[in-house]
């Protein structure tokens, strides 16, 4: 299943439902890249409120995600991580450092909105 | 005659010079309890152990000796109190074989045999039965003070105050992290304040786990400000030379990280207008 990668205004979206395959990880992180590379966005937003559990190869991914959209220049925040997602993370060692993250979409979307 | 036989046929003898002797060695048990209470106990203690001395140290009388050692350690006797008793009985036991089998010297030797192992296997149970009753307790006192530690306050609208209490071990720290996210979803802070005032001590593995506190914080999308680091905290933590606290907001006092944490969402505290 691939994941939809939507524009708002100046913004890409990428809210990811349940669980994540590994493949599908991999797609989301190419797909991604070109999106920005093409449509040249000012922010990227990850909502992560659906997702209740994370395996360490898509965590790897997922702060990949992040640090290659703050690389490509555009501003990347991460909203509504789940308190056991939350732990994984940290129990793997990713702290998604210099990422913008947000309680929830809404929170998310104020903080770009107020950087551009 | 069997050994239980000769046992059972003194009973009240038995009983009867072991309360006697308990009280002249000034028994904490004797001042406590009537002559006919104590007797009791004693006869029961008599009988269980000459069913044991029959059968072997069996299932009942192990459960009997944890009922009574939860009982008498409920009500202040110590260890060597009970062990105090089970060597007047040994002796008691010794010297009614001394009399009934003078005749029979081979059958003294066979009986003190099975007395001795008797003694031994019961001071085990009671050495058990005792080490049970103390974990017992421990995981009763753990219980209690997982249930106490760490509250998580809603302070005020999106922020949460977290005040740690003792030494952080991991156990404790992992169930805070855990209960402090679920907090901040809930409570949709933003905020989270972590106080450390009450925190005596800090090494390495506390200082690890309360960086991974604030980094899980800071996932879900909340800014945590560090409040309450004492004098030789801030020396141990120089000393541990660990970098970890360099990213983080830190404030002196809780008064000061409230401030902070209201600033950074755009409210203050301010005398109220006089009329």
């Amino acid at each position: 299943m691939e994941i939809p990668i939507l524009k708002i205004d100046n913004c890409l979206v990428v809210s990811i439902q349940g669980s994540l395959t590994d493949t599908a990880a991999l797609d989301l992180q190419e797909n991604l890249a070109r999106d920005i590379s093409q449509q040249e966005p000012v922010g990227v937003l990850v909502d992560l409120t659906a997702v209740e559990i994370v395996d360490s190869f898509v965590a790897k991914v997922l702060s990949d995600i992040s640090s290659m959209s703050k690389l490509m220049g555009v501003k990347v925040v991460v909203t509504g991580i789940q308190p056991g997602v939350a732990i994984t993370l940290i129990e793997l060692g990713i702290t998604l450092d210099g990422i913008r993250t947000a309680l929830n979409l809404q929170k998310g979307v104020d903080f770009l909105r107020a950087s551009y | 005659m069997e050994l239980d036989q000769i046992l059972t046929n003194n009973v009240e003898e038995i009983v009867h010079e072991t309360v006697t002797k308990l009280k002249n060695l000034g028994h904490p048990l004797t001042n406590k309890l009537e002559y006919s209470v104590l007797s009791n106990r004693i006869r029961k203690l008599v009988n269980q152990s000459v069913a044991a001395i029959k059968s072997g140290v069996d299932e009942g009388f192990i459960n009997y000796m944890d009922d009574i050692i939860l009982n008498r350690s409920g009500e202040g006797y110590s260890f060597i109190d009970m062990q105090n008793i089970m060597t007047v009985l040994r002796d008691k036991f010794i010297e009614i074989i001394e009399r009934e089998c003078y005749e029979q010297p081979d059958k003294i030797v066979e009986y003190l045999k099975v007395i001795i192992n008797f003694t031994g296997e019961s001071r085990i149970c009671m050495a058990n039965a005792y080490i049970k009753v103390r974990e017992n307790t421990i995981i009763q006192q753990q219980q209690a003070l997982n249930e106490l530690s760490t509250p998580i306050i809603p302070l005020f609208d999106k922020i949460v105050v977290v005040p740690l209490v003792g030494t952080i071990d991991t156990f404790r720290a992992k169930q805070t992290i855990e209960r402090l996210l679920n907090a901040i979803v809930s409570e949709q802070a933003e905020i989270v304040i972590i106080d450390v005032t009450g925190v005596p001590i800090i090494d390495t593995a506390v200082a690890q786990n309360l960086l991974n506190a604030v980094n899980a914080a800071r996932l879900l999308g909340s800014t945590c400000i560090l409040v309450g680091i004492s004098p030789d905290m801030a020396q141990t933590i120089i000393k541990l030379d660990v970098n970890l606290f360099s990213d983080i907001i830190t404030n002196t006092n809780l008064k000061k990280g409230l401030e902070t944490a209201l600033n950074m969402i755009d409210l203050e505290i301010k005398p109220r207008k006089k009329e």
